[in-house]
């Protein structure tokens, strides 16, 4: 019997993947909130009673760490049900970056190492194989943090003194170099999605006609990859699977 | 090449999986599991190089979704603790005041959304087995749900309380 070697090789690994690896990106972003969350935490406990870190600060903090995990717990009900529909990592992605656009306008200023959060974001969409995802993480990531300029130049300081204190204004190249920086990001996690759509589908191909040679020659030995290798007989009319796609 | 002819059991839809696959493969339709015998016996060994050690994507999933229930856990555990900090630490002003509405508006609504998530998935998704769930979620949801109704249950009965007593005092007043 002879796999087809179309592009449903691609679809059917992707989405399978894509699920698998949207699991994995709740674990670590689980993980990431509660590292973060404890160190904030621990900072509180040692800070003195006057310190900014406590007070207006930490409850703002709280409740976006309280918003984040929420996401992450109801990815998790969802994932574990094997409910993972199309729009679930364009939402989760969205969301992260509101998170992140959320926790540096209560540090108040995009000069906040909490602003690389965002390289982060754009490095996870790579996990779900989704091309489209990236594009998006990357717009999203680079909006969040224009919106944290604007945000901090207008609201935090003021218009006009912004620009009429030098001191406290941050330079346009930081500006232009932290902005390209997340296209660059952006660009790679592209290429990474399409690189291994590149092998999946030469993989596919290669297996085909190994297939094809069995019957006439000894083929050549190939390397077979045992993690999934389920493939989907064509469609039938009418879709019996339940409505999760 | 070897191939075997499988139904997953979830959709129904018909799948070819090579005699190398591992024994639980997951549906690229309906990412339901699927247990797979293995080649029949008649069927011919193959001959050339073996498969490359690699894990298994329902293992890693499953493993994956086993250490999210701990840490679902854990973010619980600290969250609480964090918020027990934020009400203990709010001084007597309009700002304070307003953090401590912001908080309980974000827990409620954290706690209204899991438990609606929870409850739509069990009256929606009849047709899912237990099997169909990772080790341990079923029952981590299980309690999850529980306990965001308990404690919405109590915030209910606290806000009727609450509202039988101002109700009372208004009236006494006129």
């Amino acid at each position: 019997m002879n796999a087809p070697h179309d592009d449903s090789a691609w679809l059917d690994a992707a989405r399978v993947e894509a699920w698998a690896g949207e699991i994995r990106v709740n674990l670590v972003r689980l993980i990431a909130i509660l590292l973060f969350y404890c160190r904030h935490l621990f900072e509180v406990f040692v800070s003195p009673a006057n310190s900014p870190a406590r007070g207006h600060y930490h409850i703002v903090v709280t409740a976006i760490a309280l918003a984040w995990a929420s996401e992450a717990i109801i990815l998790h009900v969802w994932l574990s049900r094997r409910q993972f529909r199309e729009w679930l990592k364009y939402a989760a992605v969205l969301w992260d970056t509101l998170m992140v656009t959320l926790i540096c306008v209560a540090a108040g200023s995009p000069a906040t190492p909490l602003a690389l959060l965002y390289f982060g974001i754009i490095a996870s969409a790579p996990l779900r194989l989704s091309l489209r995802l990236v594009y998006i993480a990357t717009a999203a990531a680079m909006l969040g943090y224009l919106f944290l300029l604007g945000y901090y130049a207008w609201y935090v300081i003021g218009f006009h003194r912004y620009y009429a204190t030098p001191e406290l204004r941050i330079s346009r190249s930081t500006e232009a170099i932290t902005l390209l920086t997340l296209l660059v990001c952006g660009l790679f996690a592209g290429q990474v999605v399409r690189q291994t759509r590149r092998i999946v589908i030469l993989g596919s191909l290669i297996r085909a006609v190994a297939d094809d040679r069995e019957g006439e020659a000894p083929a050549e030995p190939i390397p077979r990859v045992s993690a999934q290798t389920a493939r989907q007989e064509p469609r039938p009319p009418r879709n019996e699977a339940g409505g999760d796609r | 090449m070897n191939f075997i002819a499988l139904v997953c059991p979830r959709c129904g839809r018909r799948l070819t999986v090579s005699a190398n696959a591992p024994r639980l493969i997951t549906c690229p339709n309906c990412l339901g599991r699927i247990e797979n015998p293995g080649p029949p016996p008649e069927m011919e060994p193959i001959a050339s190089q073996p498969p490359l050690p690699v894990m298994p994507l329902e293992h890693e999933a499953s493993r994956d979704a086993a250490a999210a229930n701990a840490g679902v856990i854990l973010i619980g555990a600290v969250l609480v603790l964090g918020v027990l900090m934020a009400l203990f630490s709010i001084t007597p002003s309009a700002r304070g005041y307003a953090g401590s509405f912001l908080l309980v508006g974000i827990v409620l609504a954290m706690m209204i959304a899991v438990a609606t998530v929870i409850a739509a998935g069990r009256r929606v998704g009849q047709k899912y087995t237990s099997r169909e769930y990772f080790a341990g979620a079923d029952t981590l949801l299980g309690c999850l749900g529980r306990a965001a109704l308990a404690f919405l249950i109590v915030i209910g009965v606290c806000a009727l309380i609450f509202l039988s007593i101002c109700g009372a005092i208004i009236f006494s007043i006129k």
